[in-house]
């Protein structure tokens, strides 16, 4: 019983921190629907975002707003071109773009060998 | 328009023809590499006991000779051919690139071939029959020409991995093709375990002698030599690895290595250790124990080895020129041979493949689904099957279950159609054939019961057409 209240504290306390670091006014982003989203993503980067194929970059624990913006500007496809990633980007919408790096930058990259 | 040179698709669901063809491959694999390895160990063994005059182990290779002749020689000519008509059917352009590079190789290899069965037979028949010598000499034959069986046909394996240069591209030339990059490395490789797996086999056979003095003596001869092949088969395996291409060693290290690697290894301590407690202890040899061994060998061994082989070879089935989806990749000046991927990307398989049904020729909202299926067939199905959960590397589970239509088009307009991913062919459709791929994966990944909605959309559709 004490551990599920542990527990309970330790979730609300996450949640709040998560939420503190919303801009005002956006919602949290969906952390489910980000990785549901990312299925394709995962041929090459990876469930866990610890990518296998050389020259494909580790996206585990990445800093998110550099993961939003880099979608954002492989989607707009001129800023940054990538024959790859702006046909990857190219169907997100701005919400997955939230979602899907949240996704990627809650996880670690802990006792996975170190990054290429 | 000039149609592709293309075959139909067979496809078989779950496995792929490709398991198909590896199964029946492993099983020719461990028959012939053992026949080869006997041959050896014959003629070894007979020139000790013509040298030291100990006609006694003659005795054990008559017993062995019959083993050989009763399982290897009979499951070796039904698999041989096996894997002939296996390969037609699941790779035809690989197996015509190969007949048009190597098809007086082949029949060297049969002319080898040839001799190799009637020598085995020579060889069991006329023990006691002919002068010690003679029979000798028969037995030397018989070793040379099974191992020419052998060296023949690795060169045309090692060939499918990659020539290893660009001579080949542009000559044509069968021994550019022959004398590859990896075909000393290769031929080592089968080499050294051809003789550790027939030690073990030999083992087999020694542990049904009832005479104790020969049996120590045959297995005192036959351990070190079995662990000399074995450790040979090792270093040359290391030296094969540093002669693959780059799609070769990216598949090994992503995907193979952390699969294998422990039972590769566990095969070689393991079967190290059993040949030296055979060496050491000749009495405790159990027949059952050295079947056991021999089964963990093949399954552990064996199957891993030959997977690996045809796993690091991809996107490719032949030369780095043929993709494992039977598209030409490249041009081959020396052969006359025109790469297809951008003609195919200009005018879509649907317009190009000979085998497409007419009226899915055109995609529309009552068949995208069925040309989705046919397009993931041709485009895909050689290497990955289509059922979520099943062995030849599924592309559901690929897709880590995606349903979005769209990211799965994405997918095949940026890494496949650029052809960045190492181990995947270049494939660039079409839009609506994308779309109709896309509408396919998406379908079953999302667990619904495609070919119930295929043949509904068929009765739908000639119903309107009866109308």
């Amino acid at each position: 019983m004490k551990n599920i209240f542990r527990l309970g504290l330790a979730a609300l306390l996450l949640a709040t921190s998560t939420v503190q670091a919303q801009p005002l006014g956006e919602p949290a982003p969906d952390v489910g629907a980000g990785k549901k989203r990312a299925a394709a993503c995962f041929a090459c980067h990876n469930p866990d975002g610890i990518a296998k194929i050389p020259g494909t970059p580790h996206l585990a624990g990445q800093e998110r707003g550099y993961l939003e913006n880099a979608l954002r500007a492989y989607r707009d496809g001129q800023t940054r071109q990538n024959p790859i990633m702006n046909a990857m980007a190219k169907p997100l919408s701005d919400r997955d773009i939230v979602n899907i790096a949240a996704y990627y930058s809650l996880q670690t990259r802990m006792n996975n060998g170190p990054a290429r | 328009m000039d149609m592709l040179g293309m075959y139909p698709t067979f496809y078989v669901p779950g496995i792929g023809t490709a398991w198909v063809m590896g199964i029946i491959g492993v099983i020719h694999v461990v028959a012939s590499h053992t026949s080869v390895g006997a041959s050896f160990l014959f003629a070894l063994l007979e020139t000790k006991a013509y040298r030291e005059d100990k006609p006694q182990l003659m005795d054990f290779i008559k017993k062995y000779g019959m083993f050989l002749l009763v399982f290897s020689y009979i499951i070796g000519s039904i698999t041989g051919p096996g894997i002939w008509y296996a390969i037609t059917v699941a790779s035809p352009r690989g197996v015509g690139g190969l007949i048009h590079n190597f098809v007086w190789v082949w029949a060297a290899e049969w002319v080898y071939f040839t001799v190799e069965v009637i020598g085995v037979y020579a060889l069991v028949y006329l023990i006691g029959k002919v002068d010690a010598k003679t029979h000798l000499k028969l037995t030397w034959s018989f070793a040379l020409a099974s191992w020419a069986t052998m060296l023949l046909i690795v060169g045309i394996l090692s060939f499918m991995m990659w020539p290893g240069n660009e001579a080949w591209y542009q000559t044509g030339s069968t021994n550019d093709a022959f004398y590859n990059l990896n075909f000393f490395a290769h031929l080592g490789t089968r080499t050294g375990s051809m003789v550790a797996m027939a030690a073990v086999v030999g083992l087999m056979v020694a542990s049904r002698l009832k005479d104790m003095a020969l049996r120590r003596s045959v297995v005192k001869f036959l351990a070190p030599i079995g662990l000399v092949g074995g450790l040979f088969a090792v270093m040359m395996f290391l030296y094969y690895l540093q002669t693959l291409p780059n799609n070769a060693v990216v598949m090994l290290n992503t995907h193979l290595l952390p699969v294998y690697a422990r039972g590769m290894v566990a095969v070689f301590v393991t079967a190290t250790l059993y040949l030296v407690f055979a060496w050491w202890k000749p009495h405790r040899l159990y027949t059952s124990l050295t079947v056991a061994m021999f089964a963990f060998i093949s399954i552990v061994g064996v199957w891993p080895e030959e997977r690996m082989r045809e796993s690091m070879r991809k996107p490719y089935v032949a030369g780095q020129y043929i993709y494992g989806n039977q598209v030409i990749a490249r041009d081959v000046p020396g052969k006359g041979i025109v790469g297809e991927v951008d003609k195919i990307a200009e005018h879509g398989l649907l317009k190009l493949h000979p085998f497409v049904p007419d009226r899915l020729r055109v995609i529309n909202d009552s068949n995208r689904l069925e040309v989705g299926r046919l397009l993931t067939k041709v485009a895909c199905a050689n290497c990955h099957s289509l059922e979520p959960g099943t062995p030849l590397r599924n592309i559901p589970d690929k897709f880590h279950g995606a349903t979005d239509e769209d990211l799965i088009a994405a997918f095949m307009q940026g890494p496949l159609k650029h052809g960045t991913q190492p181990y995947m062919p270049r494939i660039d459709l079409p839009d609506e054939e994308v779309r109709a791929i896309a509408h396919f994966l998406a379908t079953v990944n999302s667990g619904k019961d495609v070919d119930h909605l295929i043949a509904e959309q068929q009765k739908l559709a000639t119903k309107v057409a009866a109308k």
